[in-house]
């Protein structure tokens, strides 16, 4: 790091933790006090202030917060100097004058007396503290660092790194504590230094180890392996020597240099990294060793390694491990590097510590850092070129990549072939690259490549033109048996030439399957889905929806081997959506002569007995038309006579599931002065007794739900659409009735939990945004189906590594069409639709393989 | 002798540099904002906020954007969807809520957070205009005259009915059309949504004769949809059948949040993340 950007770290430090107004530059800014403000009370209240507002931050424990404090420190004991203070006011702004409170001294910058440090320890503080070139960012940095991981108060380190010895002029508080620091530097030049020398201090230091830095690389003939296919590796994977060339004061001024590497990794010995800021640490020195691993000896070189795979192994927290070890992974296609590959060996397959805890954290990591470095590979592959050259450089880094699975190792050799084969451009160079790519992976029948290269001849994102070439090197230069040049596809083929090749392919090597519903799944799979490719109409979307969800029912049904299920759903899943339920009448909102003459007597007549006759007369009737149900209410609430409005009331709920009573209800319980009677009585009616109720938005609901308005064609019929829905479900589920969307959620995210597959937090979030912007069945249903396709793809995933770039691919594009659907309806197809393309390419996969 | 050239160049360039930190005008500030590192703009958003209180100022919007794309981009969810949160705070014309989901579904380990922001929402009451707002629709549905007129002259009524329309994605034309042929239906009609009117000539009280189609069902089905697709937001109505769902045409997608409808909400480029010259550009 350069001067330049030590000092910018150091402001954006003092930023973060004191606000930006702190690190505008100068003592004054950093301690919030105006050039007038110089008494030594003032000064150091301001201190106080400003190491409670460092405390007060969430990262008040970590190595940069102590830097922060350390400068405080420095400003108050620069403005206590009389004679400095002057200086440093003419030239640094003066802060806002706000006195901070500060509640109580941070503890961390208590002087406890009470605490012993070793010899032993000061010892290597003092060391650290020499090594690290006097007091400067660095040291702070470490001893802050060395203080916390012995657990002693790094204010009391620090006197006792000073001779134990408070200075003179100050009170016992931390103004005092850090004065000989600054002191200590001060004395370094013969004048008062002021601040802004500092930086020109740092200047010098720096320019000093660059000019070491100058002198090290103009004489080092450096080169990486493959770093560019057309130079020529020099290195092999084995332990290189150091090189001999160096004259004797540059080798002293390496190794003085890279010993200081050694040594840091040395007092990680016996450290947990548990921080983040200490794991990234560590990942900036492991980047250090590997940008300058050359110049170590062969001992300091395995030392160095130990070291890194030691504390390597010793972190617990899995976030933390892959922070501090990125550095292996780092790999721009200039600079792949054998020593990380070593260092990575080491970890894997290494011995380590005995303690059995490790082992089972450790394999967990080895797993997620060889998922590290599979999706760097991924990335570097995905951006193959049509140039043999390229390929040829492309085997070496694969092949040096270490992998806990073997069988995936060559995942990245594919996906550079896919990102060929997917570029529509033509180029003859494709064909010398092909022969590279099919003479560099095994075709035996275990090995996935024929699996792989099958899937890509039925895909139709592949371009013909480059499959014909690839189809060709297959033939003539693979490892692959039974084919020949009779086996070839033609430069213009289209997917019915594809799929008679892959039918060819399939009789070559074998690979036919014994189940005959496998077959045809896949054949009334792959027509759905392009049936449904496109854009579909608003009728027709029930319609496709439903045969989607029978065929990717019975693909569940096959599953769990019910082929009874399977042959039921396969017969018949283009027949139309049948409605089983009765149908209601659709709701028709007139009135007539009966309805108007009825109303008429209910409000006019005042015996009770005529009254309890027409009410009798109107229960008979069956449904209660609309203005006889507002009278009806009217007599519930106001007939006169006790007996009347009794009955009126059982009248009310008998007839409590028609549209025109809840209307009649509906119509009363907006008026503010209906009485709690009346109240009780509508909540009955809803089947509802909680007071807490909102009683309209309630009426409403029913009265939507028993179709107020039901201007729905017959082929539109939702509600028999989602009752052969369910029973699709629970078939899928293998449970009985009908099972709902939420179940459905319920039973995948179980059985995930149940083979110990972790369920991303991305679904559950995505889950709750979805429900949270939904309002009705119909939204509910689709976010549950969505989830329950991403646990799908999941599952598929976990169980077929082999095809997970194509699931990502399947993924991607679904995300894409479903953002951009037009109504629910459709969106609730395209989940049916991805379904069905995850069914068949695990169908296909399970044939080929 | 040259590397001492160098040496010295570096070293007067570093105290210059120590000079101009001391002071830091904004403009400064913007200039050194780099999108590889994505948490500068995030830091200087969140200073300017410190300085000048969480107001809409469009550079604090331009900045914060960029942090959610750019920290989206590099791979830092924790910051896209701090960003994200920071940009809630402002009072812009995207809704907090919106904003909190987007930054949900960018850094998916708030889900705590953003589960006890929404309980919290939950519990406010925010019902109160609510109400009138779906008073008001039932008194036009009800012909109840002239309560349903002087609550729709009520500018707060008026506007909560039609943001409630445009949440259902109704035109505000067209309701508000709707509503007023109502209200002087109502007006017209002699029992004011009583039902009854009094016979002058028996002193009885009869069935109003100007209800063919019933009290509370509108002129026509479309007028009724439309009224009560509106109540229903105003009310939180969710209807648990499909075949209710689609006669009130409510057929509109599950919307996940993204950065993409961010951008085209906020109508700013945040792939121009260079500050140069006063205006934000690709290219540094």
């Amino acid at each position: 790091m350069s001067q330049a950007d030590s000092d910018n770290r150091q402001q954006d430090l003092i930023s973060e933790y004191l606000g930006h107004s702190a690190s505008v530059g100068g003592p004054f800014a950093v301690l919030d006090l105006r050039h007038d403000q110089a008494t030594e009370q003032i000064i150091l209240r301001a201190c106080q202030s400003r190491l409670a507002q460092i405390n007060r931050h969430v990262r008040s424990r970590t190595p940069e917060a102590d830097e922060v404090r350390l400068a405080v420190h420095a400003a108050a004991s620069q403005l206590l100097d009389q004679s400095l203070y002057d200086e440093l006011k003419k030239v640094w702004p003066e802060g806002s004058g706000e006195i901070l409170e500060s509640n109580s001294t941070p503890q961390a910058w208590t002087v406890d007396d009470s605490v012993h440090i070793e010899p032993e320890l000061l010892n290597k503080a003092k060391w650290m503290l020499a090594a690290s070139g006097g007091w400067n960012n660095k040291s702070r940095k470490r001893l802050g660092f060395f203080a916390r991981s012995h657990q002693v108060p790094a204010a009391r380190l620090i006197r006792d790194l000073l001779g134990g010895q408070v200075g003179e002029s100050h009170s016992s508080s931390m103004g005092g504590i850090i004065t000989r620091p600054a002191q200590y530097v001060v004395g370094l030049v013969p004048n008062a230094v002021p601040w802004f020398m500092f930086p020109m201090l740092y200047s010098i230091l720096a320019l000093m180890l660059l000019a070491v830095g100058f002198g090290h690389t103009s004489s080092h003939d450096v080169t990486t392996v493959g770093a560019n296919p057309n130079e020529q590796p020099t290195y092999t994977n084995s332990v290189p020597a150091v090189a001999e060339s160096h004259n004797r004061s540059q080798d002293q001024a390496d190794r003085k240099h890279y010993s200081a590497i050694l040594h840091e990794l040395e007092s990680y010995r016996g450290v947990i990294i548990s921080s983040e800021n200490q794991a990234r640490s560590f990942s900036a020195l492991g980047t250090r060793f590997i940008q300058q691993w050359r110049s170590f000896s062969s001992s300091e070189l395995e030392s160095s390694m130990n070291l890194i795979r030691e504390s390597l192994s010793g972190i617990l927290n899995e976030d933390y491990f892959m922070l501090a070890s990125s550095f292996l992974g780092r790999s721009e296609q200039e600079e792949f590097v054998p020593i990380a590959d070593l260092v990575l060996k080491r970890i894997l397959f290494g011995s380590i510590h005995a303690s059995p805890s490790y082992g089972a954290i450790y394999s967990q990591y080895t797993s997620d850092l060889v998922d590290e470095f599979r999706g760097t590979l991924e990335t570097v592959a995905e951006q193959s070129r049509d140039d043999p050259a390229w390929w040829q450089w492309w085997e070496q880094q694969v092949q040096a990549r270490p992998v806990v699975e073997w069988e995936l190792s060559i995942q990245p050799w594919l996906t550079a072939c896919r990102a060929r084969l997917v570029d529509r451009s033509t180029n003859e160079r494709w064909e010398a690259c092909a022969r590279i790519f099919v003479q560099g992976v095994s075709w035996g029948d275990d090995s996935r490549a024929k699996v792989w290269y099958m899937a890509q001849v039925v895909d139709s994102s592949v371009s013909s033109n480059r499959l014909a070439a690839l189809s060709q090197a297959v033939a003539l230069y693979s490892s692959a048996g039974g084919l020949d040049t009779q086996t070839l596809i033609g430069f213009d083929a289209d997917m019915s030439d594809r799929e008679a090749y892959l039918g060819q392919l399939r009789k070559r090597w074998g690979t036919q399957s014994d189940d005959p519903t496998h077959e045809s799944l896949i054949e009334q799979l792959r027509s759905l889905i392009l049936l449904t490719d496109g854009t579909i109409s608003e009728a027709q979307l029930l319609v496709r929806s439903a045969e989607l969800a029978r065929i990717n029912t019975a693909c569940c049904a096959r599953e769990r081997g019910d082929f009874s299920a399977v042959g039921m759903l396969e017969h018949r899943f283009n027949a139309p959506i049948v409605n089983t339920e009765l149908q209601r009448g659709q709701f028709d909102p007139s009135s007539n002569q009966q309805d108007d003459l009825w109303a008429d007597n209910a409000r006019n007549t005042s015996d009770a007995d005529a009254l309890l006759e027409l009410l009798r007369d109107l229960d008979r009737r069956g449904m209660v038309q609309p203005k006889s149900a507002h009278a009806l209410v009217w007599l519930a609430m106001q007939a006169p006579d006790l007996g009347v409005r009794d009955f009126a009331e059982r009248v009310l709920l008998q007839h409590r599931d028609e549209i025109n009573i809840l209307i009649a209800l509906d119509r009363v319980a907006g008026d503010e002065r209906v009485s709690r009677r009346m109240l009780s009585l509508i909540r009955a009616c809803l089947d509802d007794t909680s007071e807490d109720t909102n009683i309209r938005q309630k009426l409403l609901e029913r009265i939507l739900d028993l179709g107020v308005i039901s201007d729905i064609q017959p082929e539109h019929s939702y509600s028999a659409f989602v009752v052969e829905y369910g029973k699709l479900l629970a078939i899928r589920a293998d449970r009985q009735g009908p099972v709902t969307t939420r179940d459905t959620y319920l039973f995948m995210v179980r059985e995930l939990i149940e083979r110990s597959i972790e369920i991303p937090q991305s679904v559950e979030s995505k889950l709750a945004v979805g429900l949270k912007r939904s309002s009705g069945a119909v939204l509910y249903d689709v976010t549950y189906m969505e989830s329950v396709l991403g646990l799908f793809s999941i599952l598929l995933s976990e169980e077929n590594p082999a095809i997970d770039s194509q699931i990502d691919v399947i993924t991607r594009e679904h995300t894409a069409r479903i953002t951009n659907a037009r109504s629910v309806y459709e969106q609730f197809m395209i989940i049916e639709h991805t379904i069905a393309r995850l069914w068949l390419l695990k169908l296909e996969s399970e044939l080929l393989s | 002798m040259k590397r001492c050239w160098v040496a010295f160049a570096c070293l007067v360039f570093s105290v210059n540099g120590a000079s101009f930190a001391s002071e830091m005008p904004l403009q400064s500030l913007l200039q050194r904002l780099d999108p590889d590192r994505p948490e500068m703009y995030l830091h200087l958003a969140e200073e300017l906020a410190l300085r000048n209180g969480p107001i809409a100022d469009p550079i604090i919007t331009d900045l914060l954007i960029r942090a959610v794309y750019l920290g989206n981009r590099s791979g830092s969810a924790e910051l896209a969807s701090a960003a994200c949160i920071a940009l809630a705070e402002l009072n812009l014309s995207i809704e907090k809520d919106w904003l909190w989901d987007l930054a949900l579904m960018l850094d998916p380990t708030r889900l705590g957070e953003w589960q006890t922001r929404s309980r919290v929402d939950s519990d406010q009451d925010s019902n109160g205009l609510d109400r009138l707002a779906s008073m008001c629709l039932y008194s036009v549905r009800y012909n109840q005259y002239p309560e349903s007129a002087e609550l729709f002259r009520r500018q707060d009524v008026r506007a909560r009915i039609i943001a409630a329309a445009a949440q259902a994605g109704i035109d505000e034309s067209e309701l508000v059309s709707v509503i007023q042929k109502e209200i002087e239906r109502g007006a017209d009609d002699p029992c004011r949504g009583r039902l009854y009117v009094i016979n002058r000539d028996t002193g009885d009280r009869t069935v109003c004769p100007n209800h063919i189609r019933a009290l509370g069902f509108c002129a026509n089905d479309e007028d009724l949809r439309l009224l009560l697709r509106v109540e229903m937001v105003l009310l939180g109505v969710e209807v648990d059948t499909w075949n209710a769902a689609a006669s009130m045409h409510q057929d509109q997608p599950v919307q996940w949040p993204t950065i993409s409808e961010l951008i085209k909400q906020l109508q700013v480029d945040p792939s121009k993340a260079y500050y140069r010259d006063g205006t934000w550009q690709s290219q540094p």
